[in-house]
Parts: structure tokens; sequence; C-alpha cells
């Protein structure tokens, strides 16, 4: 891998797995450092990508496993990570703010799999694949969070 | 709006600071930068007396094919770095034999034994006069290599912060703390 093939999936996916680490954290500082822990395994690990797709999936995937690391570490269980980012996101609508603080307040297993599936637009089967659990769970989680999501954001939140 | 842009509208506000992004790959392209120029850092080695006020650093990278390779640079006051070429030649043993000809017309020669691997270093000056003189280097944990003339002279090169030769995550080896005259 050249240097400009590095810069490129960094640049490409840095806020992907932004977004997967702010997910599991709610921090931006944790998740921060989690991009360039992800980032740095990439450029170290001399694996042969078969297509894009994969090298999309290998990233998202140590981002979750990172992710995870951080959570159960013994100093983070004693915290509870602030949301400021919040704080410093400008939404263009009530809906999109309040969205935010709805997903935000789910547990972070239901983030993660909300995100995949909203925004990365996996599959349940794939969501699975990447978090190392089944699809049903995958299924359960998010329809809980919907129900959630529905309930707390009355009409934003619409039936699928 | 369906769920879906709703979602995606809402959390593409969100991103990795830039700062960090870049700084990540800044970092890889220095490693990539130090890896090619410094295959394996064994060796430090200053000049003394002649450039007074320019260190070398000294890289062992023998383990090219017969012909020159770099063995180290000098480094100017003002950061210049100008390559030294050695001489590789292999007597019937193995053992391979590095010599350059420093710009002040010293030598400096890398020797490795081909059954231990370890390596030598020699400084041989030219001129009449210094010719019996003992040189010695060595080389400290932070990397930082003192060269000393007759319990008199020295000079320090300095590798790794200051200049983009060295990999300052390798330790040189500790071979390389006796040089003979």
């Amino acid at each position: 891998m050249n240097d400009d093939e590095f810069t490129r999936i960094a640049l490409k996916y840095s806020d992907s797995i932004f977004r997967i680490a702010f997910n599991y954290s709610r921090n931006r500082s944790d998740s921060d450092d989690i991009v360039q822990n992800v980032l740095l395994k990439y450029y170290k690990c001399n694996k042969e990508f078969e297509s894009e797709e994969h090298i999309r999936n290998w990233l998202l995937r140590v981002a979750v496993n990172e992710s995870k690391k951080l959570l159960v570490s013994p100093f983070k269980k004693k915290i509870i990570p602030l949301d400021e980012m919040g704080e410093e996101l400008i939404f263009e609508h009530k809906e999109e703010s309040d969205l935010y603080y709805a997903v935000m307040e789910l547990p972070s297993k239901y983030r993660i799999s909300v995100y995949m599936y909203y925004y990365e637009d996996y599959s349940v089967d794939e969501i699975a694949d990447i978090l190392k659990v089944n699809p049903s769970t995958i299924r359960t989680r998010l329809m809980r969070a919907r129900e959630k999501l529905r309930s707390k954001l009355q009409g934003v939140w619409t039936d699928e | 709006m369906s769920n879906k842009e709703l979602y995606k509208n809402t959390f593409s506000k969100i991103h990795a600071s830039n700062e960090k992004v870049t700084e990540v790959i800044k970092m890889s392209e220095t490693k990539k930068r130090r890896k090619l120029v410094s295959k394996k850092l064994v060796a430090i080695a200053a000049c003394v007396a002649c450039v007074a006020s320019a260190g070398i650093v000294a890289n062992a990278a023998t383990d090219g094919e017969l012909g020159k390779t770099v063995i180290g640079w000098f480094i100017s006051p003002d950061g210049k770095q100008t390559a030294i070429e050695g001489d590789v030649s292999y007597d019937e043993n193995g053992n391979k034999t590095t010599t350059a000809t420093l710009e002040n017309g010293n030598n400096l020669t890398v020797k490795k034994d081909s059954q231990t691997g370890d390596e030598y270093y020699e400084y041989s000056v030219g001129d009449e006069e210094s010719k019996n003189k003992k040189f010695m280097i060595s080389v400290d944990d932070s990397g930082k290599a003192t060269v000393e003339y007759d319990d008199k002279y020295s000079e320090e090169a300095v590798f790794g912060d200051k200049n983009t030769t060295g990999d300052v995550d390798e330790t040189p080896s500790k071979n390389s703390s006796d040089i003979v005259k």
C-alpha cells in the first residue's frame, strides 16, 4: 500500500470509523483516539484485501472491536461520558436534533445496530457478521430501538 | 422524509477531527520514509576534528549487494543531509566489509561477521598525525552518540528526532560502542 492509497482510505473512512466509535462511547476524544488506532492498524496490517468493500468491512469491524475494548476498560466503567457533541452540532431541523438525542439515549448495543442499518446501509446479516452476533439478535435490537424511537419521537420516527 | 433519510441527515453532521486524521496520515508517511532510508539502524558514528560542526549518522545498510551502498549521512548544522556511500565487499568466509571514504578523507568501515552477525566499526584517518589516535564511539539509550578522540576531543551526533534518517524506535546496536584507531 502506498502513501496515496493510505491517505485515500483514511480520508474516505475516518468519518464512518468515528461515528461507530461515537455510537459506542458518546465521547469525541475517545472516538478520535479510536479513529487513529484503527487507521494505524490498517496501515500495519499487511493484509491482502479483495475489494473496497472488504476494506470497509474490515475497518468497521476493527472500529467495533476497538470501541468495545474501550468500553470494558475499568476506567471507562467508572465514568459517564459527557455528550458534549450535541452542543457542537448544528442541526437544520428540530427533527434532526430530536432524533440525535433520542438515539444517544438508546443503549449502545441498539445505537450501533441502528447506525449500521440506517447509515451504513448494511443488511441484518451483514451487521450480525460484523458484530459477531446472531442475525435474530440484530433483528430484535432494531425492533426495540425502533419502538423506543417511535415512542420518544412521536410523529418524527414513522412506522416502516 | 423516510426514517433512513432523517437518520442520515442527522448523523452526517458528525465528523472525525481533521487534525487527528491528518496526524495519523503524517505519522504513516514519516514511518515509511524512515523505513526506506534506514532499513536497519545498527550503528552511529561521528566525524571528529575535520567535520567539526557536523554529525554523521551511520546506518549499516549492509544487507545490500556488492557495490556502493549508503552507510550513513552527514548532517550539517543547517539540517542538510549528504549520503555517505560505501563500497561493499566479501571475503572468502562470507564476512562483509563496507568502507566509505568520508568528505574529510577519513574512512569509516563496517565489518559484519558472517557467523555471528556481529558488526564492528572502524574509523581510520588519513593524515599521519592522527593515525595513531584512538576514536571511541559510545551510544546511549536515547540514541545520542559521542565520539571521543584521544580523551580530549569529543563531539556528539544525534539521530532520531533531529533528522529523518534514523528510526527513533530503534536503539542502536551496542556493538557500535568500540571503535579502534
